[in-house]
């Protein structure tokens, strides 16, 4: 074991441990100590990072001559005057970036994930492929309607009554589908946490073994 | 005959005198820059600014019916100040113009109804209510009759009488109940008054007046606010330099009544019924009033909550306490295999299909947030790789990329020159689309292979990631760009699972996620995670699940309590 190695299991003890004392002694120095270390070394590290991975070769390549040039520093620098009186150049570049985003996001959507479900699913259906037996397509279909339904804002009132009540159970049958999903999702999510608080603590007993053993 | 008589003695003075020479009461009885509180200054007066005295008892001699001689069957002469008389009716002005006369307030006042002209209504206004025809005049005051300079109108209906026309109102005491607020109008105002349980703190010195809460009154006793307006009602001083002075039944009241109005005596009063979660908010308001008449600071919490910091310590130190027993007594032997998800296992099959030193590309998304899980799946797949020999060529679009690929680079390990760090693109969506796109244009290194332009120039392009959205995205960006022969393959957590699973086969054509598929290749790999772990990790959930429900039982019986207590 050599001092650096020492001294890193030694920060990451004494991090786990204020972070961990939250739960016991609520929000405390050591907690705050903790979290203000952590995030003042993260703001640093990615301020150092983004200096050095991004502005200092995008400003060699645009004294090169090469990539856009120039024109992303001039639209930052307009980006600037979003905290001035005089927004106006700040709306274009942000205009710019969030229509670019938006454009981007959209037509990701349609060609990553709605074109080519469709082409897929329809290419296992014609061919006779398809994993689903007849059933489970319809209720696949079923539920896509239903999660589609319950997505529906507009009104209903004026509908005939014998639209309105089907598509009313149409709307609670898909407004389950979503909350099962969303709770799925969720679930997951839950045990990624639980893996790193277990992770943590078999840390913390690898630690000490090692500690044990070194002394003794 | 220039004399005017006293209000207060009935003594005849001379028109000059502005005091009597008997009591030495005003005899004015008007202030020239003064506006009575609730009238509408007379414009004349805001005109000229200066009220002359012979001026201003001219025409008060004349409001009080004295003798007249010049006056009298002519149209009387204005004073200066009242200023020239209109010459043409304005046509939105309904009322009748006299042609000259004292000011108007106190002329309308004193005008006989047979003397006054009929209003004109406007053609465009609706019909303008009429002064009643019998209503009663004061005995002094006849004024001569001005001439109407208004079109006729037709003759317009009479309001009704106050004795007459309109029905009986029971103006008793207010019953509890008669007013039925809505339920949720009422919680919400309720809610309304408690976040307006801190008042906004007042610098010291400044004592704030406290209003009171009304006690039901004893039977046979006024309460409180009728008490303070039959007060008001009774006759006080007259205020000699008010334009009403004399005149019963108006004036003493004002001057009470505001001063009512300052002390905040007079509010409303009205009952409703209360139920349930309104009560108790109720008492809360009325304790909240109490407290604040006494000088005190109202209380948070006047009923008991769940003391849900120690709830807290509690299910923590029961969680922590019960999986560290689980680490610390597991056993540290490698855990058994389970079996691989479908995703990973077809990336068993993919390595296997590899040729030898391929160039594959790594595009890292990920934060330390959620390392632990990742750390595994991602240690899994290299390990798993390295039986190839592959060159990464390494993005990121998190800055803490690079500090998280060098962490893999060690661990795994892979020799540097093959293991190339071409930078990190910040832009997060339109970063995804620039290196599906141009990924060449996007490195920063010098070392990338030239063979290497797009990413269909790789067998295999891994995408490192942590959050089910971002996978969506990047999924929906590379895909488009990626031929048959290049394959996408997912190394992340566990919660990517429910988000791969639609894309499998068709866009995604295998993954890595989560601890589950990092155990299950243990055998290729030899990256095996002690059992202790894995065991901890699966109890982890039984007693989370168990911890959540207790909590959710607890939460519900509080409530259940509290509710039993109020009612």
């Amino acid at each position: 074991m050599n001092p650096a190695q020492l001294l890193g299991w030694g920060a990451a003890l004494f991090f786990t441990l204020g972070l961990l004392s939250y739960v016991f002694l609520g929000n405390q120095p050591l907690f705050r100590l903790s979290v203000a270390l952590f995030v003042g070394s993260a703001a640093g590290y990615l301020a150092a990072a983004v200096l050095r991975e991004f502005l200092i070769p995008s400003v060699r390549a645009a004294m090169a001559g090469e990539g856009s040039g120039w024109l992303p520093f001039f639209l930052g620098l307009l980006l600037l005057f979003y905290a001035t009186r005089w927004r106006g150049p700040a709306r274009l570049a942000l205009g710019l970036m969030l229509g670019v985003a938006a454009a981007t996001l959209l037509a990701g959507a349609l060609l990553g994930t709605l074109f080519p479900q469709i082409q897929a699913t329809w290419r296992e259906w014609a061919a006779g492929a398809s994993t689903l037996s007849p059933l489970q397509g319809m209720l696949v279909w079923f539920l896509l309607l239903a999660a589609l339904s319950a997505l529906h804002l507009g009104r209903t009132q004026g509908w005939p009554t014998l639209v309105r009540l089907p598509f009313r159970g149409l709307q609670l049958v898909g407004s389950l589908v979503i909350t099962i999903t969303l709770a799925v999702l969720l679930a997951r999510v839950y045990q990624s946490a639980l893996f790193a608080l277990v992770d943590r603590l078999q840390f913390l007993v690898d630690l000490v073994f090692i500690l044990i053993a070194g002394t003794g | 005959m220039d004399e005017i008589r006293c209000p207060e003695c009935d003594h005849l003075n001379p028109i000059t005198r502005t005091t009597c020479e008997r009591c030495g009461a005003r005899l004015s009885g008007w202030e020239a820059d003064e506006a009575f509180p609730g009238e509408e200054p007379v414009a004349s007066i805001e005109a000229s600014g200066v009220l002359d005295d012979s001026e201003l008892q001219a025409w008060l001699r004349e409001v009080l019916g004295d003798e007249t001689p010049e006056e009298e069957g002519a149209p009387a002469e204005p004073p200066p100040w009242a200023g020239e008389p209109e010459a043409e009716p304005q046509p939105h002005e309904p009322a009748p113009v006299l042609e000259e006369g004292p000011p108007e307030p106190v002329r309308e006042e004193a005008q006989p109804p047979e003397a006054r002209p009929e209003p004109t209504p406007h053609p465009e206004t609706p019909e303008t209510p009429p002064e009643p025809e019998e209503a009663p005049a004061p005995e002094r005051e006849a004024l001569p009759e001005a001439p109407v300079t208004a079109p006729e109108s037709p003759e317009p209906e009479p309001i009704p009488t106050l004795e007459t026309d309109f029905p009986e109102i029971d103006l008793g005491e207010p019953v509890l109940g008669e007013i039925a607020l809505d339920e949720s109008e009422l919680s919400a105002l309720l809610d309304e008054a408690a976040e307006l349980e801190a008042p906004p703190a007042e610098p010291e010195g400044e004592a704030t007046e406290l209003v009171a809460v009304e006690e039901e009154p004893e039977p046979g006793q006024l309460p409180d606010w009728l008490a303070a307006a039959q007060q008001a009602l009774e006759p006080v001083d007259t205020d000699l330099a008010s334009p009403l002075a004399g005149i019963p039944d108006i004036l003493p009241l004002e001057p009470r009544l505001a001063e009512l109005a300052r002390k905040e005596e007079v509010r409303p009063v009205f009952g409703v019924q209360l139920r349930g979660e309104e009560r108790r908010w109720a008492r809360r308001l009325a304790q909240w009033i109490q407290l604040e008449d006494q000088g005190e600071e109202a209380e948070e919490e006047d009923i008991p909550a769940l003391p849900w910091r120690w709830w807290r310590l509690v299910v923590g130190m029961t969680l922590l306490t019960l999986l560290g027993l689980l680490v610390l007594l597991g056993p540290r032997r490698p855990v058994g295999s389970p079996a691989p998800t479908r995703g990973a296992q077809a990336f068993v099959n993919l390595v296997e299909g590899l040729p030898d030193n391929p160039v594959l590309v790594v595009f890292l998304d990920l934060e330390p947030a959620w390392a632990p899980e990742v750390q595994w799946s991602a240690l899994a797949a290299l390990r798993l790789l390295e039986a190839r020999s592959p060159t990464y060529v390494v993005f990121s679009t998190q800055p803490y990329g690079s500090a998280l690929a060098a962490t893999l680079q060690d661990q795994v390990p892979i020799p540097r020159e093959r293991f190339l760090w071409a930078g990190y693109l910040p832009g997060d969506l339109v970063a995804m689309a620039l290196l599906a796109r141009w990924p060449r244009a996007m490195a920063l290194s010098t070392t990338i292979p030239e063979a290497w332009r797009n990413l269909s120039d790789s067998p295999m392009v891994l995408l490192v990631s942590d959050q089910a959205t971002s996978t969506r995205e990047w999924i929906e960006q590379l895909s488009p760009y990626l031929d048959r022969s290049t394959a996408l393959v997912v190394i992340g957590p566990g919660q990517l699972l429910p988000v791969l699973e639609p894309y499998f086969d068709h866009q995604v054509q295998a993954w890595v996620a989560g601890a589950r598929d990092a155990a299950a290749l243990a055998a290729q790999t030899g990256l095996a995670m002690p059992e202790s772990t894995w065991r901890a990790w699966a109890w982890s959930w039984v007693l989370a699940l168990f911890l959540g429900l207790i909590s959710a039982l607890t939460l519900a019986l509080w409530h259940r309590l509290q509710q039993r207590e109020v009612t």
